[in-house]
């Protein structure tokens, strides 16, 4: 993954916006995808086990279905793999120029998740093959265990975007840092996850194309219990976490705004959390689908929190980004021009814009500025260009009235340009005197 | 009757908190935003665009423990002359005018109980950067790395500085 630090180019303004809606539009998908299926593989495997213990086959039943409904969107995979690769693309755009390599934290995302995807599939297929309990539980659980890596290096990847001060210790690509905010995050992700789970057995169950035609009056009844209880009780206990969350937040990203989202967020969660309530009281599965809706909008808000911390905590990056995109366009717009220009022209034409767009705030031709008046220093260099490049490139102390001249860190070639173009400028200059 | 109750008790809940993380808000601004400056001094266009050395006006930077925030002659060098069009720079001739000094107000402050030496650390090659960030492209100064114990000794873990509590608590 090393190669995508390699292939960004220097971003134009359009590029960082789209960056950053590309991080947002897919980190709620992959937030979601991850979630549900931990949460469907655990929960399947609990009611695996109860099924089995209990010698109650409608458990069992519940539990098989519960995990094929993770595995019932076809291509559910391909949803695994492509977000990984689609973030590590965007966010190596948002970090370019800023040394830290980005991109190889989701190498091992990328691996996790397809291990973690892969057992659970696995385990999916086990529970028609084989009835060894014991086997069925353990992949069930290694499973977890994988996507729950997956989930932590994507949340670890979030909290490290809006920290720079940790960029220094992160070694290798699991970015583990040691943090409050890091942990807090995890055990949101666990509460978080039985909200998706729960809103989502809602929504397979009774409402995605006409939902489970093959459920009687217990299954139903069973299947809204179970879903609503528990997304009721994740909905519940965000908030105590996003509190949390922002208690252990680094003051660096904090912004006014920032908590007004997360107080929007407390209002999208009530509006779920009311109608999960309504759907137990009045045993009306009906609102399922609009449950499913605002519970991804509330990881579409939560995700946008986190974007607006990114854009606080690394302002600086962006500022950067921001001014490489000027002088990339500035670039562009100068080649473009010396396109048009014809042969000796070039590097006059060339000079003239990089003079009026590095120079003119301390010098003009015939007035002092910051520095001296060009017609009075440049006599001395009549003649002798290599020497005013010499100066342009590398400044030093000449006269005590001014102060020292800066290095513009021009380049050789440009430097050759603008020294062309004074001197030039010059010798028009002198030819008008004498006229006159 | 019972039933309507529910939605209710579930409003006060999600608007407690709610109204906690506004009252968070609204600390984190009284207390952490970063301050209003007498003048807007731009460091992206000194130390960025016109490409001035840091050490042009943090003149005691490597030379002592304090960086120092600049003299107005320091600024009366170019700006005698330069850019008297903007109304930032129009502000800082009436401070000059009067022979006023600048009041800037202090970003970074570690405490009193905590020793620190620019002069050691510049000497030792660490660049501005590791603890302030890009000021190149800084619009307004703000403090980018929390400057607690746990950045200080971490840094030093990795340089293989001196982590005795006596090297910074004198
Ligand atoms: C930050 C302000 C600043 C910028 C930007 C700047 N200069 Fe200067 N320049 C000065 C000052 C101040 C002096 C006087 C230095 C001295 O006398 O020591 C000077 C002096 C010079 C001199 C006279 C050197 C001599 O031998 O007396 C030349 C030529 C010159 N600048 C060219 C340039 C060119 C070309 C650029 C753009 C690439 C440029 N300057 C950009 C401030 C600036
Ligand atoms: C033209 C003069 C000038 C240059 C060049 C300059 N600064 Fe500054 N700097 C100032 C002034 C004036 C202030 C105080 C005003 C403010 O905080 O905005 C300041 C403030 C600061 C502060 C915050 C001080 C505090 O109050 O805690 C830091 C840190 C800083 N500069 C770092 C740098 C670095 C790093 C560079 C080089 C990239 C640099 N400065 C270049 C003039 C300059
Ligand atoms: C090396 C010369 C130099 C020094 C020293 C210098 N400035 Fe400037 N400053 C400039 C130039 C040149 C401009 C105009 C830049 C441009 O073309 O945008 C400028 C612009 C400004 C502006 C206006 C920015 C805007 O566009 O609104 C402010 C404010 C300012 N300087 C404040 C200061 C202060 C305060 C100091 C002292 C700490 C200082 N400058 C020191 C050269 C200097
Ligand atoms: C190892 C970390 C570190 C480095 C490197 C560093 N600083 Fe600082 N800087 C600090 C700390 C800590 C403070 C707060 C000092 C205090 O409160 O006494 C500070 C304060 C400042 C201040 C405010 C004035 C003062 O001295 O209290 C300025 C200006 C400043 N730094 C400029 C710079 C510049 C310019 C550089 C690079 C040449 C630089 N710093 C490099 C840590 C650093
Ligand atoms: C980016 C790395 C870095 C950071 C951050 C950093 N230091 Fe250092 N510090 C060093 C290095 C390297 C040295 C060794 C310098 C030398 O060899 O003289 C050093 C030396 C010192 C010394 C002198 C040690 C001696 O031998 O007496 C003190 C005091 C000190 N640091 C305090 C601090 C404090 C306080 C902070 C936090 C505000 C801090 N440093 C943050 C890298 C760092
Ligand atoms: C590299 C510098 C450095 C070293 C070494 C260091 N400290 Fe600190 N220490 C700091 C800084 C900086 C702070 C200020 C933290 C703040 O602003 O809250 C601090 C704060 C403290 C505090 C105040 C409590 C707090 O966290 O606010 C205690 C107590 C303390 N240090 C003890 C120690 C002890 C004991 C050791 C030796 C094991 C030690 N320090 C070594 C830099 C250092």
């Amino acid at each position: 993954m090393e190669i995508i630090d390699k292939i960004i180019f220097p971003p134009r303004h359009d590029h960082i916006l789209v960056s950053d809606a590309i991080i947002i539009a897919i980190t709620v998908i992959y937030f979601i995808y991850l979630s549900f299926l931990t949460g469907a593989t655990l929960f399947s495997a609990g009611f695996i086990y109860r099924g089995r213990t209990e010698e109650n086959p409608f458990y069992t039943r519940f539990g098989k279905d519960l995990i094929r409904m993770a595995y019932s969107v076809k291509g559910a995979i391909l949803l695994g793999l492509l977000p990984p690769l689609a973030l590590a693309l965007a966010y190596a755009q948002i970090f370019y120029g800023s040394g830290l390599e980005v991109a190889r934290f989701f190498q091992p995302m990328l691996i996790f998740t397809l291990i973690g995807a892969g057992l659970s599939l696995f385990y999916c297929k086990l529970l028609e093959k084989t009835h060894y309990l014991i086997f069925q539980i353990l992949v069930a659980v290694a499973a977890v265990f994988f996507l729950f890596l997956a989930a932590y290096g994507l949340i670890s990847v979030n909290i490290l975007s809006f920290f720079p001060e940790k960029w220094m210790v992160i070694k290798g690509s699991i970015p583990h840092i040691f943090d409050a905010t890091q942990f807090v995050r995890l055990l949101h992700f666990m509460v978080f996850t039985l909200t998706v789970t729960g809103v989502s057995v809602l929504f397979f169950t009774f409402n995605l194309s006409g939902g489970n035609v093959d459920a009687d009056e217990q299954y139903r009844d069973y299947a809204l219990k179970f879903g609503a209880g528990l997304a009721l009780a994740g909905t519940l206990l965000q908030p105590l976490f996003i509190l949390w969350t922002y208690k252990a937040f680094p003051t660096i990203a904090e912004s006014l705004q920032g908590y007004y989202v997360a107080a929007g967020l407390m209002a999208v969660l009530y509006v779920l959390s009311v109608v999960l309530y309504l759907v137990l009281a009045n045993k009306n599965p009906r609102l399922g689908s609009l449950a499913y809706v605002l519970m991804v909008l509330a990881t579409l808000v939560l995700v946008v929190d986190d974007t607006i911390a990114r854009r606080t905590g690394v302002k600086e990056q962006y500022l950067y980004l921001q001014d490489e995109a000027a002088k990339f366009e500035e670039k562009l717009a100068l080649e473009r021009e010396e396109l048009k220009s014809a042969g000796g022209e070039i590097s006059v034409a060339r000079g003239e814009q990089i003079y009026n767009a590095r120079c003119t705030s301390c010098h003009q031709f015939d007035k002092r500025v910051v520095g001296p008046p060009h017609v009075e220093v440049l006599p001395k260099y009549v003649g002798k260009p290599d020497e005013l490049v010499k100066f342009i490139l590398n400044p030093v102390k000449v006269n005590p009235d001014y102060p020292p001249m800066p290095n513009l860190g021009l380049s050789q070639q440009d430097a050759e340009a603008v020294a062309k173009y004074l001197l030039d400028r010059y010798q028009k200059y002198q030819a008008q005197q004498g006229k006159q | 009757m019972k039933k309507s109750i529910v939605p209710v008790v579930f409003l006060g809940y999600f608007g407690l908190i709610a109204a906690v993380l506004l009252f968070m808000g609204f600390y984190w601004q009284a207390k952490y935003s970063p301050p209003e400056q007498p003048i807007k001094f731009p460091h992206y266009i000194h130390a960025g665009k016109l490409g001035l050395d840091c050490k042009f006006c943090h003149q005691y930077v490597d030379k002592s423990i304090h960086a120092t925030v600049p003299a107005m002659q320091i600024c009366m060098n170019c700006h005698q002359t330069a850019a008297h069009d903007r109304p930032e720079v129009q502000k800082l001739l009436k401070y000059w005018e009067n022979k006023e000094p600048i009041p800037w107000v202090k970003v970074h402050d570690v405490p009193d109980y905590v020793y620190f030496s620019h002069k050691r650390h510049i000497k030792a090659g660490i660049d501005c950067a590791n603890c302030h960030g890009d000021m190149k492209v800084v619009r307004q100064v703000r403090q980018t790395r929390t400057l607690r114990m746990g950045f200080c000794v971490s840094c030093h873990r990795l340089k293989g500085a001196p982590t005795d509590c006596w090297t910074c608590h004198k």
